[in-house]
């Protein structure tokens, strides 16, 4: 049985269309990755699988139970660290916890969870005078409480320092390996590839590409930018011919002594060879990493030439 | 001090288990959180404070300047029913307002901060979720409305003045009613409406109609209904008394004058612009004036102004904004 399998999700909110026949399925015991750019629709996904909006077309189950049917078997089973949550600021940490181990009826302790994601000396303080970051790690040990079958994660690592964001991984990963399967949205790139196994990526209300993450980085590897500033201007034409004959190098601008090369990853030093060559000098050059609408791009390219190998 | 060692603390603890281990009390624990929450915001407190010391304020003036002395000269003895004669004029209006600020941002607040999605995460449906809310903020209306029942209570045990229990008792029964009902009610625009600001401005806007205008409503309708559709005078009578008992505010406070008066017809009698025209020609009695005021003799009030079908229509207040309450929540996006 999946654990999250959508069918042909739409949603329309007037005459925006956020969700457009999404198809989906997440395995059970997987760490699933949902990427996209911000108000790709991830968060509506997200909300209607938790029913907190209905769909407008087609349906889904998660944990094999019907989103609208029966939205509380899939909530007793599922912890939630929902996007733009706000905390009860009159309330301690504790008193959070002890309300969520009281509605889900768990055998859980406030303090072992509380320590498990580092605040456990801020237990009974409110939570009003919490840092983001506490709050967010409060959150979490609430969506933990009593080991769900299906943790579901919107934008985890938001406000989150290095430190913190290093204990959500350590923390998908453990709940993964005690059994949860893990949906969590994200639109950075680097954050979904540290622990995913799957990766889904939704542009425009559209899911563009399901894909292991070494997939998705073989596809990701075709974008490096790379920028190119020549000592002087004269051989500006002749180093941007010389790129151009490249094999690996997909785009070439030139600006006064500036020339901007997308190419592979790996190419960097025979566009520099390729420079040289043509007599030009290489003053300073620079790469830049591909973003992730370079990613996406990317990869619906490589997806539109290579269609008739992917299987539907 | 261990929960063993304190009845009180054990006591409480058995009703905590026996709720939650109860099949129809899944919203049991947000009441709970509901109440924590609610009972720490510092608004309600001065709110309460005010209701409380106005409330009590009667009872104080009563006992140390003896206001209640002209009750004692015209011969009836002087008990709390001159206290809750008091207190009536000033709980009907108030109480609603507190009512209302205790309630109405109970949904649309969390729904804009976003906490209501952590709420909905849990596994409570969300009528569940409604009633859950509707407990906890009531037991936070009943907070005011009972310390300032006891806090009378005190003030009153030493004086000379006489404890009338069971109408005292049925005062407060009926009070807590009406501050639940606009407790409700607020809730239900709550979950009704979008923001927390147009929640109040709909639940306050409703009350200051029901308070200032709704009185003069039934009188109206009756006069437009008789120039433009011919309607006999009787049933202009009937219109008139019907209408205003549809009001929260007219129902609670015809109501207290029953347990005063021990009449209901002469407690509805109040509500009327004629009173001898509704005694007499409505309900067939005839209105004689006694030094306690006009008494209808010899009259039968239809069931539709009883005192059951009045409760009813006070509790239609809950009832109504709750249900479209919940149908609106229950259908939208959050």
């Amino acid at each position: 049985m999946a654990a999250i399998e959508l069918d042909g999700v739409t949603k329309q909110f007037g005459s925006l269309t956020a969700l457009q026949g999404v198809d989906l399925t997440v395995e059970e015991g997987e760490i699933f990755g949902f990427l996209g750019p911000n108000g790709a629709g991830k968060s509506t996904t997200i909300n209607i699988l938790l029913d907190f909006v209905r769909a407008t077309d087609g349906s889904a189950t998660v944990l094999g139970h019907d989103i609208h049917e029966e939205p509380k078997q899939i909530r007793a089973r599922t912890g939630v660290l929902p996007e733009g949550y706000d905390v009860y600021d009159r309330l301690t940490g504790r008193q959070h916890l002890s309300f969520v181990i009281e509605s889900k009826d768990a055998d859980a302790d406030a303090d072992e969870l509380a320590e498990r994601v580092g605040i456990a000396d801020a237990i009974d303080r409110k939570a009003g005078g919490y840092s983001k970051g506490m709050q967010q790690r409060l959150v979490l040990a609430m969506a933990i409480v009593g080991e769900p079958d299906l943790l579901i994660l919107d934008e985890p690592t938001t406000g989150l320092d290095p430190n913190g964001a290093r204990l959500m991984r350590e923390i998908i990963r453990e709940e993964n390996e005690r059994g949860a399967t893990v949906f969590f949205s994200s639109h950075i790139l680097g954050q979904v590839e540290a622990v995913c196994d799957t990766v889904g990526i939704l542009q425009n209300g559209r899911l563009i590409a399901k894909d292991s993450v070494a997939g998705l980085r073989e596809a990701a590897a075709g974008d490096t930018v790379l920028r190119v500033t020549l000592a002087d201007g004269d051989g500006t034409d002749a180093a941007v011919a010389a790129i151009e004959g490249l094999d690996e190098v997909s785009t070439v601008t030139a600006d006064g002594t500036t020339l901007t090369v997308g190419c592979d990853s790996d190419a960097k030093m025979a566009v520099l060879n390729a420079v040289e060559e043509s007599g030009g000098e290489v003053a300073n050059f620079e790469t830049e990493e591909a973003s992730l609408d370079e990613v996406f791009a990317a990869y619906t390219e490589q997806q539109e030439q290579e269609q008739p190998e992917v299987d539907a | 001090m261990s929960a063993e060692q304190n009845p009180v603390k054990r006591l409480l603890g058995d009703i905590d288990t026996s709720i939650k281990n109860s099949e129809f009390a899944d919203w049991y624990p947000i009441s709970k959180k509901e109440f924590r929450d609610t009972v720490r915001s510092p608004w309600i407190w001065v709110l309460s404070l005010i209701f409380i010391v106005l409330f009590a304020l009667p009872a104080l003036l009563g006992l140390y300047f003896n206001i209640g002395q002209q009750f004692a000269e015209s011969g009836a003895s002087l008990t709390t029913d001159a206290y809750v004669r008091f207190a009536l004029p000033i709980a009907a209006p108030l109480l609603p307002a507190v009512a209302i600020v205790i309630g109405y941002a109970a949904i649309a607040r969390e729904s804009e901060r976003g906490s209501l999605k952590i709420l909905l995460s849990l596994p409570y449906t969300r009528g569940e979720l409604l009633a859950g809310k509707f407990v906890g903020r009531s037991a936070i209306t009943l907070i005011p409305v009972t310390v300032g029942l006891l806090t009378t209570l005190l003030v009153i045990l030493p004086s000379q003045i006489e404890i009338a229990w069971e109408s005292f008792l049925l005062f407060a029964l009926t009070t807590m009613a009406y501050g639940v009902v606009f407790t409700a009610f607020a809730i239900g625009l709550s979950a009704a409406l979008k923001t927390a600001r147009r929640a109040m401005a709909a639940s306050l806007g409703i009350y200051v109609y029901l308070q200032v205008f709704w009185s003069n409503l039934g009188t109206g309708l009756g006069n437009l209904l008789s120039d433009h559709a011919n309607i006999g005078e009787v049933t202009q009578l009937h219109v008139e008394l019907f209408v205003s008992l549809l009001s929260p505010i007219a129902a609670y406070r015809t109501l207290v004058q029953e347990i005063l008066q021990g009449s209901p017809i002469r407690s509805r009698l109040l509500l009327t612009s004629n009173p001898q025209a509704t005694c007499e020609k409505m309900l067939g009695g005839t209105l004689e004036v006694t030094q306690a005021g006009g008494e209808c003799t010899s009259a039968a009030l239809p069931p539709q102004y009883g005192t059951v079908a009045v409760i009813g229509y006070l509790l239609l207040w809950l009832v109504v904004p709750l249900v479209a309450g919940y149908y609106v929540f229950e259908n939208k996006d959050l």
